[in-house]
Order: C-alpha cells, then structure tokens, then sequence
C-alpha cells in the first residue's frame, strides 16, 4: 500500500513537474502549495491567485483562478449569466462552485498541456475573473 | 479548418448535421425533448454550444446546482443564456480536434440529457 501510494504520487509530481517546467520555459516562477502550483497576479488592485492541479487517474491538469480573498455565492443565476457573456466574447469559461468559493476553471488533457495552451488557460481564466469581479462589485 | 474536422469526426460518428456558412448543426430528438448542438469554430478554437427545446429555466436553487456540478464534471459546463434558459458549452483547441473533439461533444449531450429528464420530469 505505502509502495502503491508512493508510486502515484510520484506520477503525479511528474504532471505537475511538466506544468511547473513549461511555465519555468515562460519565465513564470510559481508557488507551491500541498499538491498545488500557484500564481498570484494583480492588476488594477484586484489580485486573482491561479492553482494549477494535476489529476492522474483522468490524466488532466486543472487550471483554477479564484479572487484574492476568494469571492463566495451570492446570487448563482447572475454568476452563470456572465459565464455565459463572457462565452458570447469568445473565451471558454467554465464558472463552478466549490463549498460556497467561485472558481474559474479550465481542465487540460494531454493535447492540451503545451506552454501556448497553459498560457492562454491561465490568461483566459485569470480575465474572466477579473470580468467577473467587474461585473459582480460594480456600482450601479 | 476545424469545422471539416468536425464533419469528418460525425460522418464517422453516424451523426446526421448540416453545415450552416460557419457553424455546424445537429440535433436529437428524445421524447418530449429536443437537443441541438451548434458548433462554432475561429482560427484557434472550436466551440460547441448546447441547447434543449423546450428550454429549462433556472431559478436560484438549480443555479446553485449547475455550479456545483461544474465543479465535479470535466469537458463541457453548464450557463444561463440572458433569459435564464440553461445552455451547455465545450471547446476544444483545434489541434485537438482529432483527440479531444468526440469526447466534448458527448459529454455536452450528455449534460444536455441531465436536463432533459428534469424538463421530462
């Protein structure tokens, strides 16, 4: 058991160690969290921390941005109506809620997990939660 | 480009289409409701959007649900059109198409079908 749970951990190390390698390739140093890789990027006072997870049994690697501090549900019907606005601009969004936290995420498989793709995953979903942010805290 | 990918993956498939300029069609048809798929697709991605007829309305319990179920489920996720009717929709980098395409597609159908037998219950 102990050998068993050694040797999927250390595939998983390995996903995570190709993600953390092709954003090394872009000049990007992240952070590490438990299984996490983390990035934090601000703009404009807003700050949104990007964690990349790697699932080995579905062989995908999950790109989550989350607001820093974490936005949580207020109204779920608006939250998926700008899911669905920023879809309509043509950026794939997946919005989801895990334990009350909003996340924006983006699931790679193996023909995704390239330096292009995982930049513009993490692009995608950093924009979409700062459009998100925008859209949810605007003043009327 | 992609969208030749598309047909050539339904024509294998056995899925009845029609080409639209630039989208994709097809749809199906289970009792009661109707499922349409249109796939779009631009220079680098290919986006397939899902519907049902008649359209589930989302109030704030079901919403509540569909992010949830996002959270859990891979390939496609759930949203809600301006008049709160929920759609699906998946993409797919279109140098992907061959790998990941007809995953996607099933798994928009399939979450398609998840609302068809709420509307059907």
């Amino acid at each position: 058991m102990q050998l068993y749970l050694s040797s999927e951990n250390w595939v998983r190390e390995l996903l995570l160690e190709e993600v953390k390698s092709l954003l090394s390739e872009a000049g990007l140093s992240v952070a590490e969290h438990e299984d996490a890789l983390v990035l934090i990027i601000e703009e404009e006072g807003k700050e949104v921390a990007v964690y990349m997870m790697a699932d080995e049994e579905k062989r995908l690697v999950y790109v989550m941005a989350s607001a820093n501090p974490p936005i949580t549900l207020r109204s779920a019907t608006d939250l998926l109506k700008v899911s669905w606005e920023i879809v309509d601009r043509g950026v794939p969004c997946k919005i989801s809620l895990n334990e009350d936290i909003v996340l924006i995420e983006h699931d790679l498989d193996e023909c995704h997990l390239s330096k292009e793709s995982l930049l513009e995953s993490i692009y995608f979903s950093v924009e979409s939660m700062l459009y998100l942010m925008e859209r949810l805290f605007r003043k009327p | 480009m992609g969208l030749d990918e598309v047909e050539e993956i339904l024509e294998e498939e056995g899925i009845d289409y029609r080409r639209v300029e630039r989208a994709v069609i097809t749809s199906f048809r289970e009792g009661e409701v109707s499922y349409m798929l249109v796939i779009l697709s631009d220079e680098e991605m290919t986006f397939i959007v899902g519907k049902t007829e008649p359209p589930l309305l989302a109030d704030e319990e079901l919403a509540k649900e569909l992010l949830e179920e996002n959270f859990k489920m891979n390939f496609a996720s759930y949203q809600l059109g301006e008049d709160g009717e929920v759609l699906v929709t998946s993409f797919v980098r279109n140098k992907c198409i061959k790998q990941s395409f007809r995953r996607n597609f099933y798994a928009t159908l399939s979450f398609l079908r998840k609302l068809g037998e709420r509307i059907a219950s």
